[in-house]
């Protein structure tokens, strides 16, 4: 089945947009976080279409013949919906989608899947735009992928809004085949129905995105604040009086515990950090009300008992706190003893604002997860936009099984802090690892009108089958 | 070399490949990638921990990987400065002399793999 899967998609997207290696189809069955890949369920054949055509004519085979495929954008997803679920299956890589057209006069450009982010961002700034996501996996990943899930990473989505607010319009093939556009090529959304949110943040469940139509954005004037604080709460604590104070949301507001400042500012440098510390950035159209923000700023974290505060006006003062921030992996070159460090497990949740300190408690002290206890924890996130991140690290020569405990508890802590305080995630989608908690958090009823929708879009379940269910998560 | 040292070469190699995170922020920028993920530096971690830690794929197809590296280091830098510095480049450089000693071994030693 597998040799005459494979000489079939040759034809229908040509010899060199398909393959069959070993190689080839482990390391597109995997995603940045989710490396486990039962060998049943490697798949039998990987394809790189170069156009909408290529897609629609994979998927169409996949449907006539009942084969589950799975779609990859550049696979930095994090909570395993690219991976495959089932045995037998295609994997399609929408990173041969690399068209960019430009309709500046419309405001907005209209941009092939598989368009690398940190290629698009670097155009659109030479363009005077400002590309309104900051994705941690930018240098790899596609807008495609972003758009699959609507998010916008590191940015405080108060500040300019989420994907949805800048898509216009995509293009996509459905399970079927067949190829559909949505929306508008007016700067106004439609009013009423607006399917093109059937897509943005569907997670590639009833369709595969191959184009968007994405509207572009002044870039804005810039201030800096860095703060560094005795205690994590205090910087729960600030960004909440901030928000209470009524003053304008900025573009970021990080976090970064103090044990996981320290890899990266030895590697730039920059001596021991003074606390746990935050970063800010304010914008506007003029310069000076984003540095009249900024001072704000800095006003607030020093009530909230701030070591030291202030707005950062060296540029290479700015790349490197900045730099400290987003390289987050750094912290995995801090050693333990003799031996370095690997992540083991992971949360991400998106929290009420007037919980940040009482979930920053809970992820320190407030469980009894035996094995994350035992496990070395940073702490970091996007705490502006109430985005907290967990990350538990072990050294390399730990047992696999126990690595894998870890790993487990971590997932069983991110749906407990949810399902208490009410919440989901914010930035790395809902699917896939995550439906065993979608499914407490809104309860079967829901879950099954999900199942229902994707049903009457794709009958045979061959489009990313699995995902939805949780399989493999249970 | 013997078998033991060859083991722990192998050892040393996936231990490295252990520590990559899979982020593929050196994959874009690896001057021989032209689409396909084993043309990348991460695609090539993956296939030496899939050879030597599961025995996957053939050996001709790892070397030919391995050799189309042109070893600028660009990813080590970026693995460094951006991620979980798992030293890939070096890493290839090991994998290389892990296939030539693994051959040596076996009193297979193919001259045409020796750079």
């Amino acid at each position: 089945m597998g040799g005459s899967i494979i000489s079939d998609l040759k034809k229908l997207v040509g010899k060199e947009n398909a393959s069959d290696n070993i190689y080839e189809r482990i390391s597109y069955g995997q995603d940045a976080a989710q490396p486990d890949l039962e060998p049943e369920k490697i798949p039998v054949a990987v394809v790189k279409p170069q156009s909408t055509r290529g897609v629609s004519e994979a998927l169409k085979y996949a449907n006539k013949n009942k084969i589950p495929i799975y779609i990859h954008g550049a696979g930095t997803a994090f909570k395993g919906s690219p991976k495959p679920k089932r045995p037998g299956s295609i994997l399609l890589s929408t990173q041969g989608l690399t068209s960019i057209e430009e309709h500046e006069e419309d405001m907005y450009y209209e941009l092939g899947a598989g368009v690398n982010l940190y290629k698009l961002e670097k155009l659109l700034l030479s363009r005077g735009y400002l590309l309104p996501m900051t994705i941690g996996s930018k240098f790899s990943s596609t807008i495609g992928g972003a758009v699959s899930i609507n998010t916008v990473g590191h940015m405080v989505d108060i500040c300019l809004g989420k994907i949805i607010d800048y898509v216009m319009g995509v293009e996509v093939v459905l399970p079927n085949g067949d190829i559909i556009e949505t929306g508008t090529r007016s700067i106004r959304r439609p009013a009423g129905l607006d399917y093109t949110r059937f897509f943005v943040g569907a997670e590639g469940l009833f369709g595969v995105i191959t184009k968007v139509r994405f509207r572009v954005i002044a870039d804005r004037k810039k201030a800096y604040v860095v703060g560094f604080f005795p205690e994590l709460t205090d910087v729960a604590h600030a960004f909440q009086r901030y928000y209470r104070e009524k003053l304008p949301p900025p573009l970021y507001g990080e976090v970064l515990d103090k044990v996981a400042a320290e890899a990266p500012f030895r590697l730039r440098g920059l001596g021991e950090p003074k606390g746990h510390m935050a970063l800010a950035i304010t914008i506007s159209y003029a310069q000076e009300e984003a540095d009249r923000e900024a001072q704000e700023m800095v006003r607030v974290f020093k009530s909230e008992n701030a070591i030291d505060a202030h707005v950062v006006t060296s540029k290479r003062e700015q790349t490197d706190y900045w730099d400290a921030r987003d390289n987050i992996l750094n912290i995995l070159q801090a050693s333990e003893g003799d031996e370095k460090l690997v992540m083991a497990g992971a949360l991400e949740s998106s929290v009420p604002l007037s919980h940040l300190d009482d979930v920053l408690v809970y992820l320190q002290t407030g469980h009894t997860y035996r094995a994350l206890k035992e496990a070395k924890l940073f702490i970091y996130g996007h705490i502006g936009t109430c985005d907290l991140h967990g990350m538990w690290v072990a050294p390399v020569s730990m047992p696999q099984a126990e690595r894998m405990q870890i790993a487990k508890e971590a997932v069983q802590l991110e749906g407990d802090v949810n399902l208490m305080w009410g919440c989901a995630s914010g930035e790395v989608g809902q699917t896939a690892s995550r439906m065993p908690f979608f499914k407490k958090r809104y309860g079967m009823a829901a879950h099954t009108m999900l199942m229902n929708v994707k049903k009457a879009i794709d009958p045979n379940n061959i489009l990313n089958p699995g995902n939805l269910e949780g399989e493999g998560y249970e | 070399m013997s078998n033991s040292e060859l083991a722990e070469l192998a050892k040393e190699i996936t231990d490295n490949v252990q520590r990559c995170w899979k982020c593929r922020m050196c994959v874009e920028m690896c001057p021989t990638y032209e689409g396909w993920f084993t043309q990348s530096t991460a695609g090539r971690l993956m296939a030496i921990n899939l050879y030597i830690k599961h025995g996957l794929g053939s050996e001709e197809d790892l070397s030919n990987m391995l050799y189309s590296c042109t070893t600028c280091r660009r990813c080590q830098e970026r693995c460094r400065i951006l991620s979980t510095d798992c030293s890939p480049a070096d890493t290839i450089l090991k994998a290389r002399q892990y296939l030539v000693r693994k051959a040596e071994l076996k009193g297979e030693r193919n001259h045409e793999q020796i750079p």
